[in-house]
């Protein structure tokens, strides 16, 4: 564990490096690629002058009200799926036909019928992720061995508590895979939204904030806002990801 | 030593479905069987005899025609007053504690007082002697500890009858036989009934009270108590006659 923070951390200070001598050498116009100093200038700034913080909160509070929705109906109807028979055949077709519909196409036609409320972008962010993860679940689902299904008959598991006392809990390592996808899958949806939105009527987000910089030529505050990104990511998978898969799979010796 | 009647079993016939199957047949044929409380019935067979397909009907896996009768009531589906235990050690729940794994099932039957259901677990665990690893996970333990689990996760819920498909079928030679000492001892303080499938003559005359032989053509070929004075060891006297006499059984419809 240690030897492989240790590898991935040499990795970073590498590639910091490189960016530092290439941009010494002056292979790019600095314009376009601007100095470490430069950017975490931009990222203090950002902070401290500008409202880079205040987005941050707004972008992750659309996205955690996206994602908490996403993942319950992905639960719900994959659930349903392995209940009902009819439901699961028409719903892993609708799931293969809308998981290849990227979030950003949807979106004038969000904009058209929704406006350009928070709402929209929500529903971005929900369409982001409940069909990947109700992919994986139902893959877990059905790859849940059979002993464990006639334990769960013969202990006397109704149709509903089999599938959350024995579907669920088996699936686990196939539902966490899922809700990790789903978390990236919702950034994707969320930031591209918020590019193309600019402010909603309540407030802007990062994808805002990049798409500004971008028009101000502002390479530096891109890259910091990239970087935002990238440190919340890092920290969910790190820390959040990393304490329920210890709590759980890897407590119980399944999965990877 | 036999009591009541608790399993009344009238003209069972299970067909195959296997279309591909070149030969179609029946793999129960016209099976008759009753069964008394508090006996420990072996079946032995050669494989693909159908014991364990017979088995699966009295626990309500199977459908099947004729009558198969649990203290009068007709069986249509699996239920708690049958348990199996199965060969495959993984048929714990990895995400649940050895504890939890005994006590889950007594939940669904809807106990709910912990105190209760902590006293159950301990007084079952005790007695498969696994009391000492009850907070361990399936996943750390030996195939003999799982099975032992099972055991006492079936013994805890006080079936009319504890089903037992060649539980002992995947255990190294030593902790068959200590398991088969411990499973006879339970069988006469607790006096359950059991009906145990086995390939092995030896686990046959050590633990039944009464020894079935079933030919390939799934029908009961031999019915007999087995006289021997417990605890059988091969130096028991009539051993090497009752061995003799199974092994004939068995083997001469192998040739056929």
């Amino acid at each position: 564990m240690r030897r492989k923070l240790l590898h991935q951390g040499l990795f970073v200070v590498f590639v910091l490096l490189i960016w530092q001598i290439v941009y010494k050498w002056k292979l790019f116009p600095t314009l376009m690629f601007p100095s470490l100093a430069d950017i975490g200038q931009a990222f203090f700034d950002g902070f401290v002058k500008e409202e880079l913080g205040q987005m941050v909160m707004y972008s992750l509070s659309l996205l955690l009200r996206g994602f908490i929705i996403g993942m319950s109906l992905a639960f719900l109807l994959s659930g349903l799926s392995i209940m009902n028979k009819v439901f699961g055949d028409i719903y892993s077709m609708l799931v293969s036909m809308c998981d290849l519909i990227p979030g950003v196409a949807l979106i004038p036609l969000a904009i058209l019928w929704m406006g350009i409320g928070e709402e929209t972008i929500i529903l971005i962010v929900v369409h982001s992720i409940i069909w990947p993860m109700s992919r994986s679940i139902m893959d877990g689902f059905s790859s849940v061995p059979k002993l464990y299904k006639e334990v769960g008959r013969n202990i006397g598991l109704n149709q509903f508590s089999i599938l959350l006392g024995i579907y669920f809990p088996a699936a686990f390592a196939h539902v966490l895979s899922g809700i990790k996808v789903g978390w990236a899958r919702a950034w994707r949806g969320l930031i591209s939204a918020e590019m193309i939105f600019g402010t909603t009527s309540s407030g802007a987000g990062i994808g805002w904030f990049i798409f500004m910089k971008r028009t101000n030529v502002d390479i530096a505050g891109v890259f910091a806002a990239l970087l935002v990104i990238v440190a919340i990511g890092i920290v969910v998978e790190y820390v959040v990801f990393r304490f329920v898969e210890k709590h759980t799979i890897r407590k119980w010796g399944i999965g990877k | 030593m036999t009591g009541r009647p608790i399993l009344e079993i009238k003209n069972l016939v299970k067909q195959f479905h296997d279309e591909m199957a070149a030969e179609q047949g029946n793999i129960l044929d016209g099976v008759d069987f009753t069964m008394y409380s508090g006996e420990f019935v072996c079946i032995l067979g050669p494989s693909g005899c159908g014991k364990s397909t017979f088995l699966r009907c009295i626990g309500g896996f199977e459908s099947y025609e004729g009558t198969i009768l649990v203290n009068g009531q007709k069986v249509e589906r699996p239920g708690t007053d049958r348990i199996m235990v199965f060969q495959e050690f993984g048929q714990l729940l990895p995400w649940k504690s050895v504890e939890k794994n005994v006590q889950y099932p007594l939940k669904v039957r809807g106990l709910r007082d912990k105190a209760k259901l902590q006293e159950i677990s301990d007084t079952y665990l005790e007695k498969v002697d696994m009391l000492a690893y009850k907070k361990f996970y399936p996943h750390q333990l030996s195939g003999g500890m799982k099975q032992r689990t099972a055991i006492a996760r079936a013994l805890a819920l006080s079936p009319e009858i504890v089903l037992m498909d060649e539980p002992f079928a995947s255990l190294d030679a030593m902790s068959r036989n200590n398991l088969q000492s411990e499973l006879y001892k339970i069988h006469q303080r607790e006096n359950v009934s059991v009906i145990f499938i086995t390939h092995n003559i030896q686990e046959a005359i050590c633990l039944g009270t009464r020894i079935l032989v079933m030919s390939k053509d799934g029908k009961i070929k031999m019915d007999i108590r087995n006289p021997l004075v417990k605890p059988v060891t091969p130096a028991s006297p009539n051993y090497g006659e009752m061995w003799d006499k199974l092994h004939s059984a068995l083997y001469e419809m192998t040739e056929e």
